[in-house]
């Protein structure tokens, strides 16, 4: 059995440091692996950082994260890759991270993601240059996520992201701040690459369970949604050779 | 133009643009609801810490002074996980 575990949105500033270490204490047990969808610190300062790199600490299985919009606010994102790099974390942006877990190989391909709206009601590349620029760096972000997944070789794979890829995790949020939520862009990058499970955050008031257009398996992970220090999903083991990647929800981990 | 004179709507924005930009909170999940009408401001939502809902009182103590503040923000739970299983 392959054990993921994941959360996002956590927030972390000086003040919830303790109250973290505690929280993510168990999880080297209980998973083999931990991923963080964005949102890792209150605004990205270094402070934010240095406490964030406290909080995990206890953690002794692999940490894969992306960032999200807080850890971008204070302008120092490169620090924060810095400093989690410093402690082992690999932070995933148009890129991927294979690791073997009982013989499997699980990959995760990771991407921030960005807004811009679901098909039908979302922005296009097209006006002014700040809307171009909005639109660009979401279709940016999803091409560099969709070279990821695609490049991944693994039997098992999961996309990172911390915006929303569909619609249906943000049940439960105003139907207005979708745009702000996610892409449909991002969705449309993982139903062409493929992929076993698709984790994002943000959504704060949205739901953990959706599916892609494409019938990928999306859980919203966003601390606030899930209620918990860290949600745990489990893959059976994989019975593919390997170099076939496991495609749609039914391969391999769903029989 | 008071305080109690602009509309409600303009008065929780304001609010929860400060609730967003202040440096100890940045918090942006906080529903606010302003009665300017009955002087009163409700805070809803839920943060990472006890420090963090303190201070979302006292900002829109700050924004909305003379208001009755109800601060029904909560504290975030880190419950442990139940597994999914896909086999």
């Amino acid at each position: 059995m392959i054990r993921v575990a994941a959360v996002g949105d956590l927030h972390i500033g000086a003040d919830a440091v303790s109250q973290w270490q505690a929280a993510l204490e168990p999880v080297s047990a209980a998973a083999d692996l931990l991923l963080l969808a964005g949102d890792l610190t209150r605004s990205g300062t270094p402070e934010d950082g240095e406490a964030l790199v406290a909080a995990l600490e206890p953690v002794a299985i692999p940490i894969v994260a992306v960032l999200g919009n807080h850890d971008f606010h204070a302008d120092h994102a490169e620090r924060l890759v810095e400093l989690l790099g410093e402690i082992g974390v690999t932070v995933l942006e148009g890129s991927a991270r294979t690791f073997e877990v009982g013989g499997v190989r699980v990959g995760v391909a990771g991407s921030k993601g960005f807004g811009g709206g679901f098909a039908g009601a979302c922005g296009s590349d097209f006006g002014e240059p700040e809307m171009k620029a909005f639109i660009r760096h979401t279709q940016r972000l999803a091409d560099g996520l969709e070279a990821a997944l695609a490049g991944l070789r693994s039997e098992l794979r999961i996309a990172l992201l911390h915006y929303s890829p569909v619609e249906a995790t943000l049940a439960g949020e105003r139907l207005e701040i979708y745009p702000f939520l996610g892409s449909y862009l991002l969705g449309e990058a993982v139903d062409r690459a493929g992929a076993d499970l698709v984790l994002h955050g943000h959504a704060h008031a949205g739901s953990e369970r959706g599916t892609t257009p494409g019938g990928i398996r999306v859980r919203n992970v966003a601390q606030p949604v899930i209620k918990r220090a860290f949600n745990l999903y489990c893959f059976a083991p994989h019975a593919g050779p390997h170099g076939d990647p496991v495609r749609g929800p039914n391969g391999g981990c769903n029989p | 133009m008071a305080l109690a004179d602009q509309p409600d709507a303009y008065l929780a924005e304001q609010l929860r643009v400060a609730l967003a930009l202040d440096p100890q909170l940045h918090e942006l999940g906080i529903h606010v609801t302003v009665a300017a009408a009955r002087r009163r401001a409700v805070l809803v939502g839920v943060v990472p810490t006890r420090e963090r809902r303190e201070r979302a009182g006292e900002i829109a103590r700050r924004v909305l002074p003379e208001f009755e503040i109800q601060n029904d923000v909560t504290v975030q739970q880190l419950a442990p996980p139940e597994p999914e299983t896909f086999a």
